[in-house]
């Protein structure tokens, strides 16, 4: 017995830890960050799978989530081996067989309902949040829990749904909760032992520079900064997006720009310091949150070298920032359904029409609540020089309430939703943010009703999940359909594209299962080896 | 009539849940509960009378398995003795002494109690000895540290009652962890590869090794395999260890609930 004991323990091979150099080096085989890479590109560099064969796509496994209803999760891959989250859960499949390797269940989360967008990795830990504001790191072999820390309280209105962000020595989160009355904020945590480093409140505190921007309710202001963030590691900066203003629907109670609702804040990643923000929507009424992905891009814009973040924004227009300085250089439309504003002005604020807030009995307004875009991913390709972005063209029926706001109790003074004969229609789009112009566009079947994004390879191809629950995919320079599979549920998730053991692989969550696919290969008839029982 | 009886038990686990929870117990909480020594009682009160329909350790037979919280919870302390003493249905009623009611109590909340919400016998410092000496890290990982044949441990105090970590030691075969069966494989190549089954089907087998490398072989490549029935744990603890190593063991596993204090 001693001698298999100690055999076992000596059984060869390593089983590589994830570095931090390996996550800037940006999506080969491994998947190994929300977004793919820092930089947001969404975009791999495996090249098996071409314009020219995609067409041979066949599904080569499926794991359903037990519990699942609506997956949000976008799954990392590290080594083989495949990471996916639910609702305080997290799932190890192999990613070549699909097969359950090891599944974590929070045991202590105080809350449930709610969704999960993905986990991180660095070393040998998997992170993940819990819905009730906890970081947890496991033990990525086995899925042991090695520490639990908590970042954030419920008893304040807050929640946690974001994948987190591993950088180097840190582990990047923010939260949720912007919609009944909360604090944005986005945390560093000590990756080893997830120790507090920083905390960055994306609303002042009464007295604090901004301050006068709100009211009464600074405390609940929201600006919430539910999607994971991208990272520039040459300048150490951190692009993270916030939420809406609370209450969504009215702003009589806080006349002001509500700074840094709706934003998209750069910040220090060693000390959490504000170095910019730029505001999309100041004093937004129409739950037009910022959350979508800031794209981290070096081109020439106008004669000249720069450093740019493209963002995709829920108000209708895509931007062009100089992520350094986070100056405004250009705005261009994202759907033509837009009717709140006649343009954006040389400082980058919007030019509002009078008449679009929200009103008691009802006003229509382009784009609808869920925004001409949202947390959906987005990908660039340098070789295009396209982004291609999941849009929604939709007017919703804006309603407010001058009702006294109560923080934590499902209040948001009004809501809003389309009229029955003014039904939304999803379009993947491909722009040239530079020039403005839209190059093509994919139109989907459905009834508005998904979450779900694109990812492209260097190859040519981008997968995009549909309002229909296919995964479809399409020529990345002109939007020509090249496949599509019928996942038979909706699709809220955004796919990835991964390697094992040599061979291609992309993936995305339907509503309850995960699925996986290849190029098609024949399926050779398995001998059944001999089975002895001990 | 033992007809009538092993009939009607399920049928009062059902009326015991419709109950619902009283908070009587949380408020009331009678210093039996949670002490071992009382517990002991207990278990040998329930041994000799309730086991002979419930088990003898609470597993279940003709009656319910009172192991299993979702017969009695979130019943309350004082309900749950009520109960035992008063009977109901054709569970006849205990009729013991105060003291032995509420020792019983006490025992069937120990049974599904994590361990680490528990007072066990045992220096978990010392336990902390016993594990790294007895071998044990060479299998179990605890936050993040140790081999990966055995199930990682870190929890351990959240998962387990200390009734069944404390079986777990002494008798590891009585339930192998699923994804923890030993495996042997000789490979068509030659190849011989030893480790614990994560899943398997007639396409392909997954064998964690003990440093954690993961492998993935398809079944064609695989030329024999050879499945344990039994655990890779030594069965021998309770000759390798003394009581007092054991229980200083069991109260440092106890111990183990990563991010959570006490």
């Amino acid at each position: 017995m001693r001698r298999i004991l100690a055999g076992l323990s000596l059984a060869a091979g390593l089983f590589a830890q994830v570095k931090y150099e390996d996550i800037v080096k940006g999506p080969g085989a491994n998947w190994l960050t929300y977004a793919g890479n820092y930089e947001g590109l969404g975009l791999s560099s495996l090249e098996q799978i071409t314009t020219a064969n995609a067409s041979t796509l066949t599904a080569k496994w499926s794991f359903t989530v037990p519990e699942a209803s609506g997956l949000r999760t976008r799954p990392i891959v590290h080594d083989g081996v495949m990471y996916l989250t639910n609702s305080n859960e997290v799932y190890a499949l192999d990613a070549r067989s699909g097969r359950l390797i090891w599944k974590y269940t929070d045991l202590k989360a105080e809350k449930k309902d709610a969704t999960n967008r993905g986990a991180a990795i660095l070393g040998d830990k998997v992170y993940f949040s819990t819905v009730d504001v906890h970081l947890v790191a496991l033990d990525r072999r086995t899925g042991g829990l090695i520490w639990r820390k908590k970042y954030g309280d419920i008893k304040k209105g807050e929640f946690a749904t974001s994948a987190p962000l591993a950088i180097n020595g840190l582990i990047i989160v923010g939260n949720g909760g912007g919609d009944v009355g909360m604090r944005g904020a986005v945390t560093a945590l000590d990756a080893e032992t997830g120790e507090e480093r920083w905390k960055t409140y994306t609303v002042p505190a009464k007295g604090e520079k901004g301050a006068e921007t709100w009211g009464e309710y600074i405390e609940w202001g929201g600006a919430a900064t539910w999607l994971s963030g991208t990272y520039d590691p040459a300048l150490n900066t951190l692009y993270w997006t916030t939420g809406n203003p609370w209450p969504d629907f009215y702003d009589g109670d806080r006349k002001g720009d509500n700074l840094y609702s709706c934003s998209l804040i750069a910040l220090d990643a060693t000390t959490g310091k504000m170095k910019w923000y730029f505001q999309f929507t100041p004093q937004d009424t129409h739950d037009w949150d910022a959350q979508s992905w800031p794209v981290l891009v070096d081109l020439p814009y106008e004669g000249k070298m720069r450093k740019l973040v493209f963002h995709a924004n829920r108000n209708g227009y895509l931007y062009v920032l100089d992520r350094v300085t986070g100056q405004y250089l250009k705005a261009s439309k994202l759907v033509d359904k837009l009717d709140w504003s006649t343009g954006i002005d040389a400082k980058g604020r919007p030019m509002k029409v009078k008449g679009k807030d929200p009103t008691p009995n009802g006003n229509r307004v382009c784009p609808g609540v869920r925004g001409a875009t949202n947390w959906m991913s987005q990908s660039y390709n340098p070789a295009t020089g396209l982004l291609a972005v999941v849009t929604l063209e939709q007017c919703d029926v804006f309603t407010s309430s001058e009702q006294k706001p109560e923080p934590m109790k499902n209040f948001a003074a009004g809501g809003a939703g389309p009229r029955p004969k003014d039904a939304g229609q999803f379009f993947l789009r491909a722009f040239n943010p530079i020039t403005g112009r839209k190059v093509w566009e994919y139109p989907m079947t459905g009834k508005a009703n998904m979450w779900a994004g694109a990812v492209g390879t260097k190859t040519g191809v981008i997968f995009v999940g549909d309002d229909d629950g296919h995964l479809v995919a399409v020529d990345g320079k002109t939007g020509q359909h090249l496949w599509h599979y019928q996942t038979g549920d909706d699709v809220f998730a955004s796919p990835i594209v991964y390697a094992a053991e040599g061979k291609q692989y992309v993936a995305i969550a339907s509503s309850k299962t995960i699925f996986s696919f290849g190029l098609f290969e024949p399926v050779k008839s398995v001998p059944l080896p001999a089975i002895k029982i001990q | 009539m033992i007809r009538h009886i092993f009939w009607l038990l399920p049928a009062l686990s059902i009326s015991i849940w419709a109950q619902h929870e009283t908070k009587e117990g949380e408020k009331a909480k009678h210093p039996f509960i949670g002490n071992v020594a009382e517990i002991e009682k207990g278990r040998q009160l329930f041994a000799n009378g309730c086991g002979g329909c419930h088990g003898p350790e609470g597993g279940g037979g003709r009656g319910p398995n009172v192991q299993d919280r979702g017969v009695w919870h979130p019943m309350g302390d004082p309900d749950m003795y009520r109960l035992i003493q008063k009977g109901q249905g054709l569970m006849p009623g205990a009729n013991l002494a105060e003291d032995d009611g509420w020792r019983l109590v006490a025992y069937v909340r120990s049974l599904t109690t994590p361990a680490f919400e528990m007072k066990a016998p045992g220096d978990a410092a010392a336990g902390k000895a016993v594990y790294a000496g007895s071998g044990c890290a060479n299998c179990h990982t605890i936050q993040g540290a140790g081999g990966k044949l055995g199930p990682d441990l870190s929890n351990a105090g959240l998962k387990l009652p200390l009734p069944k970590l404390r079986k777990a030691i002494l008798d590891p075969d009585d339930a192998i962890a699923e994804g923890y069966q030993g495996v042997e494989i000789v490979m068509r190549s030659g190849e011989r590869i030893r480790g614990v089954v994560k899943n398997r089907t007639n396409y392909t087998v997954q064998v964690q090794l003990g440093n954690g490398t993961l492998r993935l072989l398809d079944m064609g490549s695989v030329e024999q395999m050879t499945l344990r029935q039994t655990t890779l744990m030594p069965v021998d603890y309770t000759k390798r260890l003394s009581k007092a190593d054991i229980d200083n063991l069991v109260a440092f596993l106890a111990q183990q609930a990563a991010g959570v204090s006490k």
